[in-house]
């Protein structure tokens, strides 16, 4: 578990014990504030994807801001006990349930929460209907239509026909609707791109409505196209994660939101002219797919990271640098950094306000 | 936080997944491997906890034998976890700069034989101040950058010159030189490796041999690494060698696969299997962790099948001809980079011929303060 020295409420950043992951108050709930109060104007709803950072008290501030639709989305079973047991009543896991073990946790919650799972197949289906039915609870199920660039879901529209007369025949399921197969966040995607990938997913809506049975939820979208996906008809939930923290990767598509999320590291060598070495390395910044951005020194460059180090470069930097002081970096994917932490370190101007549990950290089962 | 512990006697495929499994009998042989390399050499290991966080493993080599009876830790929170653990001795092959850290390493340097490198004059003199009021002694190792233009001195000059600093300072032990060297990408051959690590091993003595020939003594030459570990018995002044991946290995050091094992790994489960020739697996690198530098993770047991790509939550596995993973079938993964896998998890479920035979914690997850 993480050790840091916990300093006294009130200290500044600069005295945090590094490396520490940061979440700046201000540009956290600025961040809420704009993305939710899009949401009160359509008709779709966010339910936010507070798997990315894990923490249920981040996920508490933002459900004080209204256009989400009273639940939230994980990604894995185990990060939903951790969030019902912080008191979050609908939780939609995107993660598939295909063993006893998972689906049995899953009934467990359902006693007393709202549970909604994907599935893609009737196997499946058929295993989750089994279990629930046999623990007397209901899951709301949604079925996944594949898109272009994720890789689970339903691509054929009567299969996915079938299923949904499946959930509506069997016990303990409840059928809720439809999602969108996840497709990871990738660069140079364009807004034509983005509403054609929704096509088969409003067309297997069409099919099933025809068939005489509602679809309640229609849920697609993430924090790379939230805005375009809200505003298309039959779209009514877009599950969205990164955007409360943002970071390297999610800006490309959302340059107005805020770099909420850092982590700090100290300069702890100098052992050349022109290069700096600090205590924030891959075990803390997780670059799995791309590097973080040094924020404080936007004209330093990172040489690598190792595990435990950073090397960068500082030749273009004007101001000088000395051993102890800090360096903050914006993470490239959050989700990675986030799962990093045992503790959050909650900045309101610069100061230390409160120091959150990451209580979902470690849960990938 | 993570809390799986399933019981004892658990077979591999009933196990929840994704999951870390240390594979016993892979360390064993690794531990092994060590012990009779270094029992009978002056040189002795220090095993690196940075790669297995846990000093219940660290215990297990000290017990084979061939080590100086201690480890290296990456940082002050991680020596603490070994400390608490019951390890005597920790050397911290890296730099304490800040002064409320540098209270916390003098506090543990009460209670163990502890040892922090240093490159510069001003950290030296900050460490023997705070070490003097606190009335404690701190080990000082002067770091030698080799290959990697990390942290360490550039010059055996400057590295005589903070040695005879740190030795007359008090609240300081003067131990020694310490360095480390890494391989870039994959070695042309044995003998490009060997001359490699033999080159770095001798660049950390020939500083040794300088604060020698200025009347300093000590008694610590920390170098060497898992890819060079078999050199240091042929330099003469090498005391002690830092190996760490060897241990649990990974994927980027396959190179070393005749001589090391893999012991840790990743468990999955195919979640959905959208085409006859694909599985979806739960394995994300998330959950496995990856690096800009490393290669995709080694799916064990099916050469037919590929891994084919890698998202936050899910890995793609492809067949050439029919898939033999189904829905709810278990595969496992070796890591590409096994320091920062292990960092991502709170237990390991040991596992010995497909049974778990014990859950070790990894308390020094999470230790990067």
């Amino acid at each position: 578990m993480e050790r840091p020295i916990f300093k006294s409420l009130g200290s500044k950043v600069e005295e945090l014990d590094t490396p520490a992951l940061l979440v700046d108050l201000d540009a956290f709930e600025s961040n809420v504030k704009s993305v939710h109060s899009y949401f009160q104007n359509q008709d779709a709803k966010i339910r936010p994807f507070v798997g990315v950072h894990r923490c249920p008290a981040l996920a508490n501030i933002q459900m004080q801001y209204s256009g989400h639709n009273g639940g939230v989305a994980v990604g894995t079973v185990s990060q939903a006990e951790t969030f019902i047991a912080n008191g979050f009543q609908d939780t939609l896991i995107t993660g598939k349930l295909v063993t006893a073990d998972k689906i049995q946790l899953a009934c467990s919650l359902a006693q007393r929460a709202s549970i909604t799972v994907t599935v893609d197949s009737q196997e499946n289906l058929k295993d989750l209907s089994d279990i629930a039915s046999s623990r007397g609870v209901t899951l709301s199920v949604l079925i996944e239509i594949s898109s272009p660039n994720g890789f689970t879901g339903v691509s054929d529209s009567q299969y996915a026909l079938d299923l949904v007369k499946k959930v509506t025949e069997y016990d303990g399921t409840d059928f809720q609707g439809l999602i969108l197969a996840y497709s990871p966040t990738m660069s140079g995607i364009k807004s034509d791109e983005v509403i054609d990938s929704l096509k088969p997913l409003l067309d297997v809506k069409s099919l099933i409505e025809s068939n005489g049975i509602p679809v309640n939820t229609v849920s697609a979208g993430s924090t790379s196209n939230y805005d375009l996906i809200a505003k298309v008809d039959g779209i009514n939930q877009v599950t969205a994660g990164a955007y409360a923290l943002m970071d390297v990767l999610n800006s490309e598509y959302q340059s107005s939101l805020k770099p909420a999320a850092m982590v700090v590291g100290t300069v702890g060598s100098l052992p050349r002219d022109g290069l700096i070495i600090g205590d924030a390395g891959m075990k803390t910044n997780g670059n799995d797919i791309g590097l973080p951005r040094i924020m404080n020194y936007p004209d330093a460059e990172i040489m690598y990271l190792s595990a435990e180090h950073c090397n960068i470069i500082t030749t273009k930097v004007k101001t000088p640098i000395s051993r102890g002081d800090k360096l903050f970096f914006q993470p490239y994917d959050v989700g990675v950094t986030a799962n990093l932490f045992d503790f959050i370190m909650l900045i309101k101007d610069g100061e230390l306000q409160s120091i959150l549990d990451v209580t979902a950290r470690g849960r990938y089962r | 936080m993570d809390h799986y512990r399933p019981s004892v006697g658990t077979k591999i495929s009933e196990l929840d997944t994704p999951c870390l499994i240390l594979d016993l009998d892979a360390l064993d042989h690794n531990f092994d491997r060590m012990s009779e390399t270094f029992k009978d050499t002056k040189v002795k290991l220090r095993e690196h906890t940075k790669n297995i966080k846990s000093p219940a493993l660290a215990h297990m080599q000290i017990r084979k034998g061939g080590t100086v009876g201690g480890v290296c830790s990456a940082k002050v929170a991680e020596a603490e976890v070994m400390v608490e653990g019951g390890i005597a001795s920790v050397l911290i092959p890296n730099q304490v700069v800040t002064e409320d850290k540098i209270k916390r390493l003098c506090v543990l340097a009460g209670r163990a034989d502890v040892t922090v490198c240093v490159d510069s004059e001003e950290n030296v003199r900050d460490i023997s101040r705070i070490a003097s009021n606190l009335n404690v002694k701190v080990g000082i190792a002067i770091e030698v950058d080799t290959n990697m233009d990390r942290a360490g001195v550039r010059s055996v000059e400057q590295g005589v010159h903070i040695a005879s600093v740190a030795n007359q300072l008090s609240g300081l032990n003067f131990r020694g030189v310490m360095s480390h060297s890494a391989m870039f990408g994959v070695p042309k051959d044995d003998e490009f490796k060997n001359d490699e690590a033999i080159k770095y091993y001798k660049k950390t003595v020939e500083l040794a041999d300088a604060i020698r020939a200025k009347g300093i003594e000590f008694d610590m030459v920390s170098s060497g690494e898992t890819f060079s570990y078999d050199m240091a018995p042929f330099v003469d002044g090498i005391t002690e060698v830092e190996g760490g991946m060897y241990a649990l290995m990974s994927t980027m050091l396959s190179y070393m696969d005749g001589h090391f094992k893999y012991a840790a790994k990743i468990l999955g489960t195919v979640v959905s299997q959208p085409k006859s020739n694909l599985a979806v697996g739960d394995i994300g690198y998330r959950s496995i962790a990856s690096s800009l530098n490393t290669d995709d993770p080694f799916l064990e047991g099916y050469d037919e099948v590929e891994f084919t790509s890698m998202h936050d939550e899910a890995c793609l596995l492809t067949s050439k001809g029919e898939m033999p993973l189904t829905v709810g079938d278990k595969f496992m993964l070796r890591c590409p980079q096994q320091d920062l896998t292990v960092n991502r998890y709170d237990n390991y479920i040991a596992v010995r011929n497909g049974l778990v035979e014990q859950v070790i914690s990894i308390p020094g997850r999470g230790c990067h303060n």
